[in-house]
């Protein structure tokens, strides 16, 4: 069984705080450090500094060797998946290919109507989840990607940069309740995606899609 | 995941529920609490939480995240380090 630590990065976690956490993760062997992904604490809104998830983990995993780090899960209400995608390969490169993303719908709203993100009501939310699920992939799996959803559309993108890990970062999927969990849900009407291309699966509340992590020279592994 | 309170011995883990209880105003006492807290968390010696997490590997799961709420606290990063190696 392989034993991470999880960190509520929203409740005062300071930068100096995040370095002496992975720092001590790296110096006793602790596997991977997830970490939430808020943007406001929920005992202490304006004492406890939240800082933003995928930046905290680049800087962290610049600073490390051997730590593998993820998000248990980033809300799909957060970042657009294009951005996301980019982000969290950026952040592989960096780290030499020990990241994983962990996705969800979201579900703070607290966190949502304070600082402008967009939180409509849950079905539109796992829609768009689902949406992200299959974009990222595609971002980080194909050539060129076209894409047009309720949500997100993609024209020609040339699906840069590619993530280091092959074929890709594990991607894990958090969700509870019966829709929570259902996922992936059936394309949208006006998806391009090929049903070949839609993989993960959800019975847990967070799941790999992946059994290991590859090591980032296996370039040559075949895709999903 | 999983909330985790963890010590060398049960005694510390005690002593680190104390802390996380005080941390925040509560409505309920310490006891009850903790009987609460119990039912989504691990808490005890490295020994009894690894037992647990036996008994999880044997239902199937694979991997588990360990929720350590006491950030400042390292030396539950050091028994989380110590458990991912005897759970091998």
């Amino acid at each position: 069984m392989r034993v991470a630590l999880m960190i509520e990065g929203q409740e005062g976690v300071t930068w100096e705080h995040w370095c002496a956490l992975a720092d001590a993760c790296e110096e006793h062997g602790v596997d991977t450090l997830f970490r939430s992904d808020h943007y406001i604490s929920q005992s202490n809104e304006t004492g406890n500094v939240a800082h933003d998830a995928w930046t905290t983990l680049a800087g962290l995993a610049a600073r490390t060797t051997t730590l593998r780090f993820g998000t248990l899960v980033s809300p799909a209400t957060f970042r657009l998946p294009g951005l996301l995608a980019n982000a969290v390969a950026t952040v592989d490169h960096i780290s030499g290919g020990r990241i994983e993303l962990g996705l969800g719908a979201g579900w703070m709203e607290r966190e949502h109507r304070a600082y402008g993100f967009p939180f409509p009501e849950t079905g539109v939310r796992l829609e768009m989840f689902a949406e992200q699920l299959e974009i990222v992939h595609r971002l980080w799996s194909d050539e060129r990607v076209d894409f047009r959803g309720r949500h997100y559309t993609l024209e020609d993108a040339p699906a840069q940069p590619k993530p280091l890990q092959q074929p890709h970062p594990p991607l894990l999927v958090g969700g509870s309740g019966t829709r929570g969990t259902a996922l992936p849900p059936p394309a949208s009407p006006t998806s391009t995606t090929r049903p070949s291309s839609r993989r993960t699966t959800s019975r847990g509340s967070a799941r790999r899609s992946r059994a290991r992590p590859s090591k980032p020279d296996a370039r040559s592994a075949s895709r999903p | 995941m999983t909330g985790c309170l963890i010590g060398d011995t049960r005694a510390d883990a005690l002593e680190r529920a104390r802390q996380l209880y005080e941390r925040v105003q509560r409505d309920a006492d310490f006891d009850a609490w903790l009987d609460g807290y119990a039912h989504r968390a691990l808490i005890g010696s490295i020994d009894e939480v690894a037992e647990r997490l036996r008994e999880y590997e044997r239902a199937g799961c694979e991997r588990v995240m360990l929720q350590h709420l006491l950030h400042t606290d390292l030396e539950p990063v050091r028994l989380i380090g110590r458990l991912g190696q005897q759970l091998v």
